[in-house]
């Protein structure tokens, strides 16, 4: 796995953090394996979603949600 | 015996034979339903109906504040009062007494309003089900139900179902795998859901099901490629794009994203010049008529033409924001933030979302001695309160905020 590969799967774990940390009822995660679905497993919804978005989008100047909807780990790294 | 509701992550399985005995043998009702089991709150609408009692549905996600300002004590929800007296004998009899049900029976519900405060609407019987379509044909038809029940769209796929005593399948806080089992395991015909909900739920289904035949979706945009992409997951399905408003019900249906007035409202909806869609009061719920100017409700939804009388919505005039499909005033929120003594000046701004349509960002000035994660936690106490769509989702402290963007700002593009 390349350096840029984990920097980046390090940014998202923190941002995933982050919102994970506002949810009732939800705990961190010390890993993101790359089949973890961000709906299924980790619970976020339609409005964590978009707030991870835009935490992307700052950081890569990449909107993840633009053409397609993507939900696992990999998904979102592939297209950062 | 006829399933009526299934419900998985509650455990609830109820058929129209058991609904009947819940209905006949209940000795209290409640007159204001503030709760998050739908089955209790469609349960509480037969029993008003059938007994001709007003009936108020509150969102169970408003917060203690917005029933305070509506006038409801937080506790409203577990008041009761006598049931009605119902006889009914079989689910053909409970059809019958709905539609025989007195017209003028008066549902209030909550719209999101004008001032971001959500504003009453009295809704009849008649108006409730005016979309509604009967017939012996749709009596295999299996419903999804993937609405909050306290929404008018709720409210027309418990009606379409009920009147055909078709089943309705719960799948609104339901993931994407358990929705993919559901549809399968009920044999699912027809799946009515906002834009949000298909993207976010059904879009996402790797599997394909035939016995859908049927996708209805309404109330935000909905783009062509995310039909197409349903297309994959539901072969046989037709769709149908509903343009619909608490205030009136359902008013424009097509296969697509453009519109047309039929010969048959063109006296109740107009396209005015400045391209608003405006709705006749002749078609509005009591609460409203009364409180518009002159003949037409103006709904802010902006139209553009793609011919002569075919068009597509193109966003809202107001200040207004969706998000989600819950429209937020970013003022309301500011007003919050800014009523904290650490903070000095605060500003709410609505920034695109591919997810929701937008999300608020709010950027903050704080005082000099305030850290930047006391400042963000500051925020997020100001607007604990308020429902979780209301939320900043950004927060940015800078240190000093544009003066230029505290007057009237452009908060997104298109609105």
């Amino acid at each position: 796995m390349s350096q840029d590969t984990i920097r980046k799967r390090e940014t998202l774990k923190n941002i995933l953090n982050d919102i994970l940390a506002e949810k009732e009822e939800a705990s961190q995660v010390d890993t993101l394996p790359d089949a973890m679905s961000l709906t299924d497993d980790l619970g976020l919804d339609s409005l964590d979603l978009a707030e991870m978005t835009v935490h992307l989008e700052d950081k890569y100047g990449v909107d993840i949600f633009e053409d397609e909807i993507v939900d696992k780990v990999s998904e979102v790294l592939n297209k950062l | 015996m006829t399933l009526f509701w299934a419900d998985n992550q509650r455990d609830i399985q109820l058929s129209y034979e058991e609904l009947i005995e819940e209905l006949t043998e209940r000795e209290e009702r409640h007159p204001v339903v503030y709760t998050e089991d739908p089955s209790k709150i469609l349960i509480e609408i037969l029993l008003a109906i059938l007994g001709d009692n007003d009936l108020t549905l509150l969102d169970s996600e408003f917060s203690e504040d917005t029933l305070t300002s509506l006038g409801y004590e937080p506790d409203v929800g577990s008041k009761t009062e006598s049931a009605p007296d119902i006889q009914i004998e079989d689910p053909e009899e409970l059809v019958s007494q709905i539609e025989n049900a007195n017209d003028e029976w008066t549902l209030t519900l909550y719209t999101s309003g004008t001032t971001g405060t959500p504003s009453q609407v009295d809704q009849s019987l008649e108006g409730l089900t005016r979309s509604v379509r009967k017939d012996e044909r749709f009596s295999d038809h299996v419903w999804v139900f993937a609405y909050n029940p306290t929404h008018f769209a709720g409210l027309q796929v418990f009606f379409q179902a009920v009147l055909n005593l078709n089943p309705m399948i719960y799948i609104f806080e339901h993931s994407s795998g358990q929705i993919g089992d559901l549809i399968d395991q009920y044999g699912v015909t027809h799946i009515s859901a906002t834009p949000t909900f298909y993207r976010l739920r059904l879009q996402q289904l790797s599997d394909t099901y035939e016995t859908v035949v049927r996708l209805t979706s309404g109330g935000e945009k909905f783009e062509p490629s995310l039909q197409e992409s349903l297309r994959e997951s539901f072969p046989n399905a037709k769709f149908r794009n509903v343009y619909a408003i608490t205030e009136a019900g359902s008013l424009l249906e097509s296969d697509g994203e453009v519109f047309r007035i039929s010969d048959d409202r063109s006296n109740q909806l107009k396209i005015t010049e400045d391209n608003e869609l405006v709705v006749h009061e002749s078609l509005l719920g009591r609460s409203v008529s009364d409180e518009i100017d002159g003949e037409w409700f103006h709904t802010g939804d902006l139209v553009e033409y793609v011919d002569d009388d075919r068009f597509r919505f193109v966003g809202r005039e107001s200040d207004f924001v969706n998000i989600g499909g819950y429209r937020v005033n970013p003022h309301e929120v500011e007003k919050f933030i800014n009523s904290v003594d650490d903070i000095e000046a605060a500003v709410v701004t609505a920034r695109e979302s591919s997810v929701t349509g937008n999300i608020l960002v709010a950027e903050v000035q704080v005082r000099e001695d305030v850290s930047t994660d006391v400042a963000k936690s500051r925020v997020k106490d100001a607007v604990g309160d308020l429902e979780r769509w209301k939320h900043p989702r950004v927060i940015d402290v800078v240190e000093k905020i544009d003066q230029s963007r505290s007057g009237k700002r452009v908060r997104s593009e298109g609105e």
